[in-house]
């Protein structure tokens, strides 16, 4: 085999073995997650709300059966306009608040061990898991990244 | 063009500024493709229809930067040969894999900023996973465009310019 076709051998394989064990840690992720949120069948969570003008409305202890979705319960504790795409759910209003070009409801979640993070999928792909923070906040969105919560 | 196509609005999972850079490498040498991967993304960072890049816009740069530099490294005759097609895809893999690991790399630092308490190898291995799906399409998709279409719009643009 040529030289120049033995590195190209080796770099296919190279990508191939890496992306199939990113791939692979991704799924065994998403699995371990769910399987730990959905053990209990009921489950107690905090959910807070922020409407950018000072306004913060929390429901804490609020109960929820085990793989509720983010936007499930939401929607047990607020009037929720949403539209679902491909990719998930887009909220496009919570409690008459709508997005506009420049603000929009981006959720968060609350862990001691990194703080706030944005959510990283739609709130209807988000199982919520027994006392967890979850936090929508009405902000800006015309610059990334989006800033955390006050 | 390169600028156009990536800011123009395009479905997840495509994205057809690499094979450009790429073949702009080939055809005009590293310089010229660094300096198209670096502009094109700077310009990305501002009017992306997926949102403003902020901090991961160094990122960016860098990795589509680093994709022209391989394609002025790449050694491509003008017969059009079928190899150049396999060797293009692989290519288009691999460096796709190492533009969204350098991405990734931006969304580990912003990861590790405080207040979070995970050191920035930590972020970089979650952001990579949390990734994975994201580097599969991209890197399925990326190998598709380069092996079918780098040979034929470097031989195009090379009789064009009569080179």
């Amino acid at each position: 085999m040529k030289r120049r076709t033995f590195t190209f051998v080796v770099l296919a394989l190279l990508v191939w073995a890496l992306v199939a064990s990113l791939t692979s840690a991704y799924y065994f992720y998403l699995y371990s997650n769910l399987f730990q949120k959905t053990r209990k069948p009921i489950i107690h969570l905090n959910l807070g709300f922020n409407y950018g003008n000072g306004t913060v409305q929390w429901f804490n202890q609020t109960e929820a059966r085990g793989g509720d979705t983010l936007l499930d319960i939401t929607m047990q504790v607020a009037k929720v306009n949403h539209t679902i795409f491909s990719y998930g759910a887009f909220v496009n209003s919570i409690n008459n608040v709508n997005n506009t070009a420049s603000k929009a409801w981006i959720w968060w979640t609350w862990t001691q061990q990194f703080g706030w993070s944005q959510g990283p999928i739609a709130s209807d792909r988000y199982a919520l898991g027994d006392d967890e923070t979850a936090y929508w906040y009405y902000q800006d969105v015309s610059a990334w990244p989006y800033s955390t919560p006050p | 063009m390169g600028t156009g196509l990536q800011v123009l609005w395009r479905p997840p999972g495509l994205e057809f500024t690499s094979l450009l850079t790429f073949s702009t490498g080939v055809i005009f040498g590293s310089v010229l493709g660094a300096s198209l991967g670096a502009f094109v993304m700077f310009v990305n960072a501002f009017l992306s229809p997926w949102g403003l890049a902020g901090l991961n816009m160094p990122f960016q740069m860098l990795g589509m930067s680093i994709i022209g530099t391989v394609g002025g490294l790449y050694k491509m005759e003008n017969d059009g040969k079928a190899r150049f097609h396999a060797e293009t895809a692989v290519l288009g893999a691999f460096l796709t894999f190492v533009y969204y690991s350098i991405t990734n790399l931006g969304f580990a630092v912003y990861l590790a900023l405080p207040p979070s308490s995970i050191t920035l190898l930590e972020a970089l291995v979650l952001v990579q996973v949390w990734g994975a799906i994201f580097t599969l399409l991209y890197t399925v998709s990326n190998t598709l465009l380069f092996g079918i279409g780098a040979v034929p719009i470097v031989n195009t643009m090379r009789k064009l310019l009569g080179r």
